[in-house]
């Protein structure tokens, strides 16, 4: 595959630059001078704090922050899956690990080799060469057996993505053809990428999802219309109740145009859809997405963890195929530190509430292939499968595919600076490295899934499930209803403090 | 999330207008959005003055509920509230004297044949059809929602009261009783222990908006007022049309969540959109 | 993620991406080593072990570029002597500052009212003349008296509730004590003698040994149930509850708001008038009141960008009902449900209390069984 020509491995302008740098140095001297005077006056100095103090006197606005939020509790690694091997000498490559979305209502369904996606990382959050090269490793992928399904983000799709199959590009006009190249030409100059030849970038062999979020950034009808699926987006778990965020620095030339937006001005989706205030409204908006697309393909809702169950069973009573949750340490490009802290609940938390949403739903209705995808903190198979055992059909990864393409997790994708290239402009991704590194992240994830299924005994990897979990942590044990490993559970647990209570206080009746 | 409606008769004193009736049509031609229950409260002076009736929900097996109503005086019908009040295991709904509440889970088709809706007369009433958000679906989760602190109070309710927990703990610490888990019970709670206060209904309803949050659309009954109000952000709908009335029926005002229900009884001149926040009430004559 | 294991998980999904084989250990396996090595971390901060439900479809969140979000509040119970804030803070510290620092911050305080954003201040200093926000003048002899627009007593003993006599003979103005950690007992009696609210700064009292080993939560949780409790079948006439202390970010503050506080007593707008004093080489006292006013428009965004986000456009409709946590210490001090499961601990060890005697037979009654859970929570404290 031919990607990229030579570049000079010197200091490199993108075209596509920022327009103003991060961080300024008076807030970090602002920040240290804060830091000594605490310091020498015998308080006790909350660093982080203090940045965030020195930022907001620097500018007077609301910080932002990027990525997931510092969740002190992720249960997850309180989890063991029992007897489960993520490396095994024995083949389990013939366990199926394909997941289904979709024809609980839509005509059509999404199938995919593996249980996990690409989570919604949208162009302008993150550069062009990053999603340069996820598109070429998925490509990459479907051609070696593995379809993934790679979800748009809030803001827009790149011409390729939307135009990538034959049929799509059946009906254009020469005129509307010739616009899509020199829009596409535009993009690949500016981040230096013109070797790239033009038939193998407008393919497109794997499923995509294109979300439908409150600021409606795209242009073209064909966004939603040659798509696979379509992902209304109420909300995400990095800022539940508030909308989406593009900091005007990153608004550059090109990502306006492909959003249809005035560039280097911030773009703020509203926090609800203006024609979405309560459940009416969503079935309604569902039914006239039907209705655009004629029932054909599958419908998603997605929502970010907090009052999960009423909004599931609102989402079950809505005619949507399938609901994806996002839990609240699932990543972002930007939004507001203390939103991005403080609102939502953790992934594994949410999992109970779903479930007995889905379960009382279903006890007055007949099972009809409705499907639920979690997103949140998951990045690898034993989070995955942890996952899909607490009741989620597909797990959605956003994290692991940027530290797939070299991500350093310094948490400022909402600036320039990031160190990777993947959400600034300063550094260069190298996209033949990225392509590699995607590639043979989702292939060793899947044949440590299909590990794990098999030596659980399951031939498919929904087959894993509850009882292969034990948790070594109490608070774990009580959120998720999973038990320890020696079978004992909370219940057990409390009870026998209970006894040691009743002991200690010599109560009548009582000594056990 | 529902169907609302209500109407007041112009001539208070007919007491026999199809107030039943015309609420009934109102609520079919909503059925489409909202089919988890069905409830009326219809007013009429010409009931008895001096006799309270108190009505309670009572379990009877896995999912039926009977009626139980308590007939009282006005010297023992504190009494008996306060019984009522103390005892957890009765599903209280309705504290009567011109008023009569009747609501039930299912279609309002449903609720006419069991308690003959059509035949009720009176000078106002309301109506609400429900689909279930946040709690069961029982008859005593269904709307109107009436309180034990005074008689002849009942409302309907479309939205969301966000701070209903606040409001509720601050009631209850005042001293006030809840008797079911929905946040619409705390518009009649609230409306009731403001008119104790200082009489003043209108005031009440203003002094509701300052303090509720989130969105609601909700219309009021008491025994000669009724007034539909929205929150301050006019986040749901709400409409007010006039009937001028023929030779064979009696003019009246109607006001519900959609305009199609107005058009139904052809209560379709003076069309209104009240205000966000602003009651507007109609006093009976 | 946790910051320090980052590079853990960093390191263990590069191994994937440069193998494309599948790998010994997963990232929860050497998350788990590294835990059990450096033994079972204490919970830090409880504050951030707590979280907000957001609004998206079972309550639409309100949006604060178009919708006006309140943040107005009263200080005052009786007559028409309130006083109002346009943000729900008093700047009240425990750094001294120079005079220049004052001057500094005292300018900042004027600026924000002129930009509709007035905040008031609580300190030991004669009230400025021609202010524009307002003062409250920490006293504790009325001789001192200065013409402010409220007092804050320290609370020290009977003596002050013969001061507060004395003081409101002579004073309309709002009355806050200072209290310490025996609020519990007196606070009734001080609001029936008619102050407007007490200041309670969690910092100091959870020094004390009544609430040793405790959090900043569980001493908010309990000065808003003396002050409920007081309320208890009357009206509610306003008495106002001001937590200082361990509430110095827009995040706490709105939890603290969650927990039952009216006004934040805040202090890290006095660091910033202490820095600006010692960084500079020359002190700019234009520049450090800028710097002030920044940071209080900034936190005045926070704090109407989380509860729209919540669902309220009035930042004192939040209540403990919209929080969650992810502890079982919190969950206990702050009497706050545990998320996913949407009950407190102590709900879930009542629940399996009863169960257990009834099905167990086990006879004890009601004093015996609340025992039994007081101590089976403290020692999960």
């Amino acid at each position: 595959m031919v990607l990229i020509g030579n570049y000079s491995q010197s200091f490199y302008r993108n075209t596509e630059k920022q327009k103003e740098m991060p961080l300024p140095k008076d807030v970090m001297n602002f920040r240290w001078d804060m830091a000594k005077v605490v310091k020498n006056e015998g308080h006790v100095a909350d660093l982080k704090s203090l940045l965030l103090d020195a930022q907001k006197a620097a500018d007077g606005l609301v910080p932002y922050a990027s990525l997931g939020a510092h969740a002190q509790n992720d249960y997850f690694s309180n989890m063991i899956i029992n007897n489960a091997k993520i490396n095994s000498m024995q083949d389990y490559s013939d366990v199926d690990a394909s997941l289904i979305i979709g024809g609980r209502y839509s005509k059509k369904i999404i199938k995919t080799d593996v249980p996990f996606s690409v989570g919604g990382m949208s162009y302008g959050s993150i550069k062009l060469p990053a999603k340069i090269s996820m598109h070429f490793a998925l490509n990459k992928l479907a051609k070696n057996g593995i379809k993934i399904l790679m979800n748009t983000g809030e803001g827009g799709a790149l011409p390729w993505e939307i135009y990538g199959t034959e049929k799509s590009r059946k009906k254009l006009s020469k005129t509307h053809w010739n616009s899509i190249l020199q829009f596409t030409d535009k993009l690949l100059r500016a981040n230096h990428l013109e070797g790239i030849d033009i038939d193998e970038l407008f393919t497109r062999e794997y499923p995509l999802v294109v979300q439908y979020a409150s600021g409606r950034f795209w242009k073209d009808p064909a966004y939603l219309l040659n798509a696979d699926g379509i992902e209304i987006k109420i909300g995400q778990g990095a800022k539940i109740g508030h909308g989406g965020i593009l900091p005007g620095s990153k608004v550059t030339e090109l990502v306006a145009e492909n959003r249809g937006i005035l560039p280097h001005k911030p773009a703020h989706s509203p926090s609800r859809h203006l024609d979405i205030l309560g459940p009416e409204d969503l079935v309604a908006k569902v039914l006239e997405l039907r209705e655009l697309t004629n029932w054909e393909i599958p419908i998603i809702v997605k929502v970010g963890a907090s009052r999960i169950y009423d909004d599931m069973e609102i989402i079950l009573k809505s005619y949507a195929d399938c609901a994806t949750v996002d839990g609240m340490v699932g990543g972002t490009g930007a939004a507001p530190y203390e939103v991005r802290e403080d609102i939502g609940i953790n992934t594994i938390a949410s999992l109970h509430p779903i479930r007995d949403a889905i379960n009382d739903y279903y006890e007055t209705h007949d099972k009809d292939g409705f499907k639920l995808v979690v997103n949140g903190g998951i990045w690898d198979s034993e989070r995955i499968a942890k996952t899909i055992a607490l009741g989620a059909d597909g797990v959605g990864i956003g994290t692991g595919f940027l530290l797939a393409m070299g991500c350093t997790l310094i948490q400022e994708c909402h600036t320039d600076i990031c160190p990777a290239g993947i959400t600034g402009s300063h550094e260069k991704l190298d996209v033949e490295k990225s392509v590699e590194g995607i590639f043979n992240y989702i292939k060793a994830t899947k044949i440590e899934l299909q590990n794990i299924a098999g030596s659980l005994g399951r031939k498919k990897t929904e087959d894993i499930e509850m009882t292969d979990i034990s948790v070594n942590d109490l608070l774990t044990s009580i959120v998720s209803e999973l038990p320890f490993s020696d079978g004992s559970n909370y219940v057990s647990k409390i009870q026998s403090k209970i006894d040691d209570s009743i002991n200690a206080l010599n109560l009548q009746g009582g000594k056990i | 999330m529902c169907g609302i409606c209500g109407l007041m008769m112009d001539d208070g004193e007919l007491r026999h207008s199809p107030v039943g009736s015309i609420l009934q049509d109102m609520m079919e031609s909503q059925q489409v959005r909202a089919q988890d229950g069905a409830g009326i409260a219809i007013f009429n002076k010409s009931s008895a003055q001096d006799s309270f009736k108190i009505k309670n929900f009572r379990k009877e097996g896995i999912s039926n509920y009977a009626i139980d109503e308590v007939k009282s005086s006005s010297e023992n019908v504190s009494e008996n509230l306060q019984k009522i009040n103390q005892n957890p295991e009765c599903h209280f709904f309705s504290f009567e004297n011109e008023m009569t509440i009747l609501k039930e889970t299912g279609l309002a088709k449903d609720l006419d044949k069991k308690f003959g809706i059509r035949k009720m007369n009176g000078s106002h009433g309301i109506g609400h059809l429900r689909i279930a958000t946040s709690s069961r679906v029982t008859p005593y989760n269904t709307h109107p929602f009436s309180t034990t602190i005074l008689p002849d109070i009942a409302i309907v309710h479309n939205g969301e009261i966000t701070n209903y927990n606040l409001l509720r703990d601050s009631l209850e610490l005042e001293g006030f009783t809840f008797h079911t888990d929905s946040d619409s019970e705390v518009i009649a709670v609230f409306l009731a222990s403001r008119i104790l206060k200082h009489g003043d209904i209108e005031k009440a309803h203003r002094e509701f908006v300052a303090k509720a949050d989130g969105p609601f659309t909700y219309i009021a009954a008491t025994s000669d007022s009724i007034a539909i109000v929205r929150d301050k952000f006019g986040t749901r709908k709400g409409i007010i049309g006039y009937n001028p009335g023929t030779n064979d029926h009696p003019s009246f005002w109607a006001m519900a969540t959609d305009l199609s229900a107005l058009d139904v009884v052809g209560a379709t001149t003076k069309i209104e959109t009240p205000h966000p926040g602003k009651p507007r009430i109609f006093y009976r004559n | 993620m946790r910051l320090n294991e980052k590079a853990l998980i960093r390191k263990s999904i590069l191994e994937l991406c440069n193998t494309g084989m599948p790998r010994q250990k997963s990232t929860d396996d050497v998350i788990r080593t590294i835990r059990e090595k450096s033994g079972s971390e204490k919970e830090g901060n409880l504050w951030e072990y707590i979280i907000a439900l957001g609004a998206q479809l079972s309550r639409p969140p309100f949006d604060p570029y178009r919708e006006k979000i309140k943040l107005t509040t009263k200080i005052g119970r009786k007559g028409d002597q309130k006083i109002s804030l346009k943000i729900p803070i008093l700047i009240y510290g425990k750094f001294d500052l120079s005079q220049s620092s004052k001057d500094a911050l005292y300018l900042a305080l004027d600026n924000l009212d002129d930009n509709r954003s007035t905040i008031g201040l609580i300190s030991k200093d004669e009230p400025c003349d021609e202010r524009k926000y307002p003062h409250f003048q920490i006293l504790d002899d009325i001789s001192k008296l200065a013409d402010p627009d409220g007092i804050v007593l320290e609370y020290t003993g009977v003596k002050t509730e013969e001061k507060i006599e004395k003081i409101r003979k002579e004073f309309d103005g709002p009355i806050l004590v200072e209290v310490d950690e025996y609020f519990s007992y007196y606070t009734a009696k001080l609001l029936e003698l008619g102050i407007d609210g007490i200041v309670v700064n969690t910092d100091d009292i959870i020094k004390s040994e009544k609430y040793k080993g405790k959090h900043a939560i569980a001493v908010i949780h309990d000065a808003k149930l003396a002050i409920n409790e007081f309320y208890r079948g009357k009206e509610n006439d306003g008495a106002c509850l001001v937590i200082a202390g361990d509430v110095n970010n827009a995040g706490k503050m709105v939890k603290a708001a969650g927990l039952g506080a009216d006004i934040i007593g805040y202090d890290t707008s006095l660091l910033i008038a202490k820095v600006g004093h010692h960084s500079e080489n020359f002190f700019d006292e234009e520049i450090t009141a800028k710097k002030i006013f920044n940071h209080m428009i900034a936190t005045k965004s926070e704090l109407t960008g989380i509860p729209a986000a919540i669902g309220y456009s009035d930042f004192h409709n939040l209540s403990p009902s919209d929080f969650r946590t992810s502890s079982i210490k919190a969950s206990i001090q702050g009497n706050i449900p545990l998320e996913g499961v949407d009950k407190t601990y102590k709900n879930i060890v009542e629940e399996i209390l009863e169960e257990y005697v009834n099905t167990k037979n086990i006879s004890v009654n009601q004093q015996e069984k609340q025992k039994i859970i007081n101590l089976v929570t403290e020692e999960g404290n």
